[in-house]
């Protein structure tokens, strides 16, 4: 039986006990897919993602990773996460950050195939050098290529993104392409929808905490014209604004 | 859920890095030549303690029932070293949102995160108990030579490892408690004022057990005592079965408190919103508010709050001391108030930096002292009298934390820079006592002495921010002769060789 890299159940989440940020969520992520989470801020995207790497207690629900429980070691071995901002152990050196990411997660890491990734994202002879002297893109660029050496079945990508650079961007795209295509899966957490509409292939759209949309890209695009489109009719509808 | 010991370690390390190559490596530390002086100057007070205790201790000999009645009186006051270490690293660690935020993007579960953080807490307590110990061990390893090694297992060292471990298994069974209870958002607080109710326990019990120690030693008694329940199990059963036993032990309590480990969760809040009435808004500004919306400055204010009231009721201690605990927050308002530094077109001087600091400071300690006073009045006037010199203790505290705080910045709420800063002022502090016992001071010499101690915090304090603002500001950067450039030919990577198509299309 093949395992779904993420599958959340009815997650429900509140931060003060009274209003809930995330109500009876369920979402599923296929092998082999690129899913596109969008919303508004506040949506409970942010929440959605920590709770699935038990960064915040859950609090109803459940989720599983591979099919573990999402709080056992095995379930932290099969997904990555690169947080929205730039917040790494400054005090390493990339190769040293590199190399305790692949000890933690257990894989023999190629520290020359890292550095031809480094000189590829345009950091070459960084390296060695520590995290601190990189600029907020550099550090952005330093989470996707540990991702990309790590290659777990799952990687979930909180806004990584919009920090780097167009010529980064592209990179990552046909990176994140390959991915695809060894049967590993993406939660792509932007707001940038022609990047979407580019590479995924399934959108989940929240809104204060719902989901708004579960459908693929294509269908999507194909009735609204556009995510972009799609997004701004639903601000504007009755549905939201009563 | 099983831990991974081998991954808590690799989280422990990395910490270990933040700790030499950021926290070792700040304000004045910077410099080698500095480091080497701190430490050499440590190893002096270290060997300085040691030789007074030697000169103490050498007429003893190889009385065996003296130096069991020492030994016994030792792990007495150790294990109250123990307790006040494990409740100083709580409140450190408390803290510490911000470095843990460090390994949200490490394959690491949350009870591994706790179990790298715990061991770091255990270090920093042993580096307290350590240096505790250290001069009655040595004194004592040179006056009995290699016949005090049993006898500092079974009295020193057992006794503080299994104190510890006890500590942080009632600690975790605590925590799991007051979960169980659903009062996690003032877990904090409650499990911080246990810690402190069973120091207050302890230390009312610390003269009964010396007492029964010295009978004991008087009428050449086998008493038992729990506080020293090793060293009595070692003279009933000899030291290799207590060494074992309490080593067993230990494990088990080890393993057990590991098991209990809780998750390390993001705190949601740092700040507490204290609402602001018209009269607030307008006399507090953010450097205020940093402070008094703080999380901890509400740990710190109810441990305050539980002194208080415990010293009103106990004349040994005048309570208007109680409220040299509201200067910890001291500590962190540097590194908390940073944001308010870097905004465009905020441009102050670096006393008025210094100022709004401790003016935060002294409002929540007027705050606390004001209605402290008036309750001290009508319960014990005649304590008021020695009020003034608890009060200035305090207004010292004040420029002490908040000295140390700005030479060694909380930098992402580590607790490493802040206990490296209070051991460093403690070991100054403790070399001025040393020295002013030696020289025999009047009063007013002291007063005078330490007055100048105070006034050099201060200038040093401003200057550090001054220091700090021009690092920010890269101050002393030159502007360069080369332009940087890419010192490789372009990528091309998988792009086509069209040149007239931006790359950025030509997916």
């Amino acid at each position: 039986m093949i395992m779904k890299p993420l599958e959340i159940e009815h997650l429900r989440y509140s931060y003060d006990g009274r209003f809930n940020v995330v109500e009876d969520v369920s979402l599923t992520v296929e092998q082999g897919a690129i899913v596109g989470l969008i919303g508004p801020n506040g949506s409970g995207k942010s929440t959605l993602i920590k709770n699935t790497f038990d960064l915040l207690r859950l609090q109803s629900g459940s989720i599983r990773l591979s099919g573990h429980e999402h709080t056992s070691p095995e379930a932290m071995k099969q997904a990555i996460y690169l947080a929205s901002n730039d917040y790494l152990p400054e005090f390493l050196s990339a190769r040293e950050y590199v190399a305790l990411m692949a000890k933690l997660f257990e894989v023999n890491v190629d520290h020359a195939k890292a550095a031809e990734l480094f000189t590829m994202f345009s950091m070459e002879g960084r390296y060695d050098h520590l995290i601190e002297n990189y600029s907020h893109g550099m550090r952005k660029k330093t989470q996707l290529v540990s991702a990309l050496l790590m290659r777990r079945p799952l990687t979930v990508i909180d806004e990584t993104l919009n920090g780097i650079d167009l010529e980064a961007l592209y990179l990552a795209e046909k990176e994140f392409r390959r991915i695809r295509d060894e049967g590993r899966s993406i939660v792509l957490c932007t707001h940038d929808f022609s990047l979407l509409e580019r590479l995924a292939d399934h959108i989940v759209f929240l809104d204060h905490g719902q989901m708004v949309f579960d459908d693929p890209t294509a269908d999507l695009v194909a009735e609204h014209g556009s995510l972009a489109t799609m997004v701004f009719e639903y601000l504007e509808s009755d549905v939201r604004c009563p | 859920m099983p831990v991974r010991l081998k991954h808590s370690l690799a989280l422990a390390r990395m910490l270990m890095l933040f700790f030499s190559r950021r926290v070792l490596r700040k304000g004045a530390l910077r410099a080698a030549p500095v480091r080497l002086a701190v430490a050499v100057g440590l190893v002096a007070l270290l060997v300085m303690g040691a030789a007074v205790a030697y000169s103490f201790l050498k007429d003893v000999g190889g009385d065996t029932e003296i130096w069991r009645f020492l030994f016994e009186v030792s792990t007495v006051s150790l294990i109250l070293w123990v307790q006040i270490a494990f409740l100083i690293v709580k409140i450190l660690f408390m803290n510490s949102e911000e470095i843990l935020e460090l390994s949200f993007q490490l394959p690491v579960t949350n009870r591994e995160r706790s179990v790298a953080f715990m061991i770091y807490e255990i270090s920093m307590t042993g580096i307290v108990v350590a240096l505790g110990a250290f001069s009655f061990s040595v004194a004592a390893l040179l006056v009995l030579g290699p016949a005090a090694i049993p006898q500092l297992l079974v009295s020193i060292i057992l006794p503080v490892v299994l104190a510890y471990l006890l500590l942080s298994a009632i600690y975790q069974i605590l925590a799991r408690v007051v979960g169980f209870l659903r009062l996690r958002s003032i877990e904090n607080v409650l499990l911080i004022l246990a810690l402190f109710v069973l120091l207050v326990f302890y230390s009312s019990r610390m003269q009964g057990l010396v007492l029964e120690a010295s009978q004991a030693y008087l009428n050449k008694d086998e008493k038992f005592a729990w506080a020293t329940a090793v060293s009595w199990v070692a003279h009933q059963y000899g030291a290799p079965a207590a060494i074992g036993a309490a080593t067993a032990l230990a494990i088990a309590v080890f393993f057990l408190v590991i098991r209990l480990a809780p998750s390390r969760y993001i705190r949601h809040s740092r700040y507490i919103d204290v609402p602001a009435g018209r009269w607030a808004r307008r006399l507090l500004g953010p450097y205020d508010w940093c402070l008094l919306r703080s999380s901890q400055t509400m740990v710190n204010a109810t441990t305050t709050l539980v002194l208080f009231v415990y010293l009103l009721f106990d004349s040994k201690i005048n309570p208007i001391w109680s409220f040299a605990i509201l200067s910890v927050g001291g500590l962190y308002q540097f590194a908390a108030t940073q944001p308010l530094r870097v905004l465009v077109g905020t441009t102050s001087s670096h006393w008025r930096i210094y100022g709004l600091l401790i003016r935060a400071q002294l409002i929540l300690l007027a705050l606390f002292a004001l209605p402290g006073i008036a309750i001290l009045w009508i319960v014990d006037a005649q304590a008021l009298g020695q009020g003034s010199t608890a009060l200035l203790g305090c207004v010292s505290g004040v420029l002490i934390t908040t000295c140390v705080g700005i030479i060694f910045p909380s930098e992402k709420d580590n607790p490493f820079s802040v206990f490296v800063g209070m051991s460093l002022v403690g070991a100054l502090l403790a070399l001025a006592v040393i020295s002013v016992g030696l020289l025999q001071l009047p009063p007013v010499a002291i007063a005078f002495s330490f007055a100048g101690i105070l006034l050099l915090l201060v200038w040093y304090g401003v200057y550090a921010i001054k220091e700090s603002e021009m690092r920010r500001r890269n101050v002393k950067g030159k502007v360069g002769g080369e332009l940087r450039s890419r010192s490789h030919n372009f990528n091309r990577g998988e792009r086509s060789s069209s040149v007239a198509l931006p790359h950025v299309l030509d997916g």
